[in-house]
């Protein structure tokens, strides 16, 4: 073992979540003090918890070592994780809290009843779920291969496996205390990074960041004169070489963009635009998020947990600019020496660990895996759950087996949660080297092409109607499965448009019109004074 | 005394509770105030499910699903008057606010008789009310009643109910105004094709083509980085708008 103090630590904490999954269960029956709270779960706790749910494997460490190696471009990706969030609240939170709906399933059939639009909802829902699972197994490999000195295969089965052993053995629930404690946990990890790293080495004042990277070379762009560089100074001789080699990288490449220059990390405006766009709607497209917004019940609390959560969300997320930057620069030869040796997984999504096995040695770089692996184990369990219950009720309950018992049913469920483990795993291994945020937008670019118009219109717009909702969302799925199986395999161009890094700007237009050709030229409108009644009563 | 408080929840435990709850309000001529607690707490459907599986393989049934009108059904046969209240919250700390508000004389709990794992994991509720309740509790453990007289009128009320229909009748719609509607969808909408200026213009001033504006320097920033910060304040500008807006 290379790290058993760390490895300690992490197991601490795991102790520590199941013990409160556990506990936290018997306290929301038994406690009777609650209700000097009004009997609220109270609006922090749920702000927290809300976090905890969101923050992913993508926002912990995919973001910071994306910056880390390409520079201030990819805190896009962040920028989309939080502005995302404005528009869920916007447009939809207010709807589906009327509605009493959570799950897409549930909210169309509450407007559209019969089979094939449940079926079609269960199985975006499913394929979402999937590929939104893979980001986390990928982080949560290349993290034990830090941690425990294993090799990347064995991490991603071992993980997997475990991840896929929490829903199946009915642990891990994903009650508000628990995901409050990993919202705090994921906050604190983030926060302490950025505060020992200014003060450890920009002398406390986190501008000195900026005022440096100005001269620094991104990485991934420097990667060309890693060897001559790495020679004079080698990663060994820890921060102390990395102003060297910033600036010997420098006089090598004086025309090089620095790492707080934007527009150089996207080859074109079309990448761009994609990625932005399935961010901006991917989380509208994610219903497992939805549920928590308004479990908070009196509506002055629902409203300081909404707003104190995007609070929350602003301050991560520009922590994250900082601490990538800073990572970049204090790690810059080890990231320089990981690129030239083709560990682009390792580099683009472990800047944060090995930050903090850096400055705070075996006890942060713990207590960082154990916040990474909080947002990993809450999002994956999150996310097998809301995939089986598609599957049981929609499928197994609805279609295959009407009569079935609800006991046959959850074993149908639990089944299920471990064949979408192996298949996640198997897509871990293959996707090894790509960075997690990046593969999380693209999740997030399929549900924006899906689930995203489906609801707005479904609760927004009267003339929508049965025909008009199937079309957007079989056009939207193909779509953008396609370009992202695309990309996958490395395809520069399907159908006479170039492959980009994320679906949404094909995939996102399409739906949207084949939705509404189809609805203005079909009349079945569903139900749709109840449910909009149901949808925007005051 | 005046008032006896059994807590049901449908289960064999309390099953024998509102038949001791019956006896002892018979006895003193007091009033029954059966109370159905629905539990709060945020859980996907999932994980109810695997709750209320192992809930029922535990216990064997007989689980019903009207326990309120068993409890009036039950007390009428024997004199007695059911006073039904239903609520929504955390189950032990409904129970004794609603004991305290009406200011019962005593309250009756059912015990599950769960062990183990299971009680370790889904605590006990009859043992927190006996801790934290100021007014006695009686306490009813399982299968120490003869539940046999029950059954006849758990079939009769369970007869009376329309077979298929949902256990819970979906809300009520409320009236859905043309005006308000148009009202909210155009504030909503307002709000988020600002938003999306913001996002889209930021997004686009930073992409590729426009890179020498985006590199232009700001008080010591490159002006992308001014509109990345942008998105962030004009995404919590929006929101407290938004949210002070939706209120009134």
């Amino acid at each position: 073992m290379e790290n058993p103090i760390a490895f300690t630590v992490v197991v601490l904490s795991m102790f520590l979540a199941f013990f409160v999954s556990w506990y936290s269960r018997r306290w929301t029956r038994t406690t009777a003090e609650f209700y000097v709270a009004g009997g609220k779960i109270p609006w922090r706790i749920n702000a927290m918890a809300m976090l905890g749910d969101y923050c992913s494997a993508a926002s912990f460490l995919g973001v910071a070592g994306a910056i880390a190696l390409g520079g201030i471009d990819s805190w896009w990706l962040a920028v989309g994780f939080f502005a995302a969030w404005i528009v869920v609240l916007l447009v939809l939170a207010g709807p589906l809290k009327n509605a009493g709906k959570f799950t897409v399933g549930d909210l169309l059939s509450a407007r559209f009843d019969g089979k094939t639009i449940r079926i079609l909802a269960m199985l975006a829902t499913v394929i979402l779920c999937t590929l939104y699972l893979v980001p986390q197994m990928v982080g949560a490999g290349h993290l034990f291969q830090l941690l425990l000195g294993w090799d990347y295969l064995t991490t991603v089965l071992v993980t997997g496996s475990l991840m896929g052993a929490y829903v199946v053995l009915g642990g891990m629930r994903g009650t508000t205390y628990n995901q409050a404690i990993q919202g705090v946990m994921l906050m604190g990890a983030m926060l302490l990074v950025l505060v020992l790293v200014t003060a450890l080495h920009f002398g406390g004042n986190p501008i000195n960041i900026l005022t440096a990277a100005r001269e620094a070379v991104p990485p991934s762009v420097a990667v060309g004169a890693a060897s001559q560089v790495l020679q004079a100074f080698p990663p060994e001789a820890g921060p102390a070489s990395a102003s060297g080699a910033i600036a010997a990288v420098k006089q090598l490449m004086p025309e090089a963009p620095s790492a707080i220059t934007p527009g150089v990390g996207l080859k074109d405006v079309w990448n761009q635009m994609s990625l932005v766009l399935g961010l901006f709607f991917g989380v509208v497209g994610l219903p497992h998020i939805l549920i928590r917004f308004y479990t908070v019940r009196d509506a002055t609390a629902a409203k300081k947990s909404a707003e104190a959560t995007i609070i929350g969300l602003a301050v991560f997320y520009i922590a994250v600019m900082f601490v990538g930057l800073g990572g970049m620069l204090v790690l810059y030869p080890t990231l320089l020496e990981m690129l030239a040796a083709g560990k682009t997984g390792a580099a683009t999504n472990l800047t944060v660990p090995m930050l903090g096995s850096l400055m705070g040695g075996q006890v942060l770089l713990g207590v960082i895996v154990a916040g990474a692996l909080a947002a990993m184990l809450s999002t994956s369990a999150g996310l097998l759950i809301s995939a089986t219950t598609s599957l049981a009720h929609d499928l197994y309950a609805g279609v295959v087996k009407p009569s079935s018992t609800d006991r046959e049913r959850l074993i149908f469920a639990k089944t299920c949660a471990g064949m979408l483990a192996v298949i996640a795993m198997i897509l871990a291994v293959y996707l090894k080297n790509q960075n997690v945020a990046i593969l999380v937008g693209m999740a997030f670019g399929i549900a924006a092409s899906t689930f995203a118009p489906a609801l707005i219109a479904a609760v927004w717009w009267k003339k929508l109607t049965r025909e008009g909702l199937i079309a957007g969302l079989s056009v939207g799925l193909v779509v953008s499965l396609l370009y992202t199986f695309a990309k996958f395999a490395g395809m520069a161009s399907v159908l006479g448009l170039p492959v980009l890094i994320n679906p949404a700007l094909y995939s996102l237009p399409a739906a949207t019109v084949a939705m509404i050709l189809a609805s203005y030229l079909t009349k079945d409108r569903g139900k749709v004074v109840e449910f909009m009644a149901a949808a925007h009563r005051q | 005394m005046e008032k006896v408080l059994v807590a049901m929840d449908g289960y064999e435990a309390s099953l024998g509770a509102i038949k001791k709850a019956v006896e002892i309000a018979g006895k003193y001529g007091a009033e029954v105030v059966a109370v159905q607690v629905e539990e709060d707490v945020p859980l996907l459907s999932m994980e109810k499910e695997t709750e209320s599986v192992n809930r029922i393989r535990e216990q064997q049934m007989p689980f019903f699903s009207a326990p309120l009108d068993l409890a009036t059904a039950y007390g009428q046969k024997h004199g007695v008057g059911v006073r039904q209240v239903k609520a929504k919250g955390i189950i032990t700390a409904v129970i004794l606010k609603i004991a305290q508000d009406l200011g019962v004389d005593m309250i009756i709990i059912g015990d599950s008789g769960r062990q183990g794992l299971q009680k370790l994991h889904f605590g006990s509720v009859s043992e927190s009310v006996v801790r934290s309740s100021a007014i006695p509790v009686l306490v009813v453990k399982k299968g120490s009643l003869d539940l046999s007289d029950l059954a006849p009128l758990m079939t009769e009320i369970a007869g009376r109910t329309v077979p298929g229909s949902p256990s819970q009748p979906e809300a009520a719609p409320g009236i859905f105004e043309t005006d308000a509607f148009r009202k909210r969808m155009r504030f909503s909408f307002g709000l988020l094709g600002l938003y999306s200026l913001i996002y889209f213009l930021a997004a686009l001033f930073t992409s590729a083509p426009f890179k020498e504006l985006a590199q232009v320097e700001i008080l010591g920033l490159p002006f992308g980085v001014w509109l990345g910060l942008s998105v962030f304040a004009g995404g919590l500008g929006i929101t407290r708008v938004y949210l002070v807006k939706e209120g009134s």
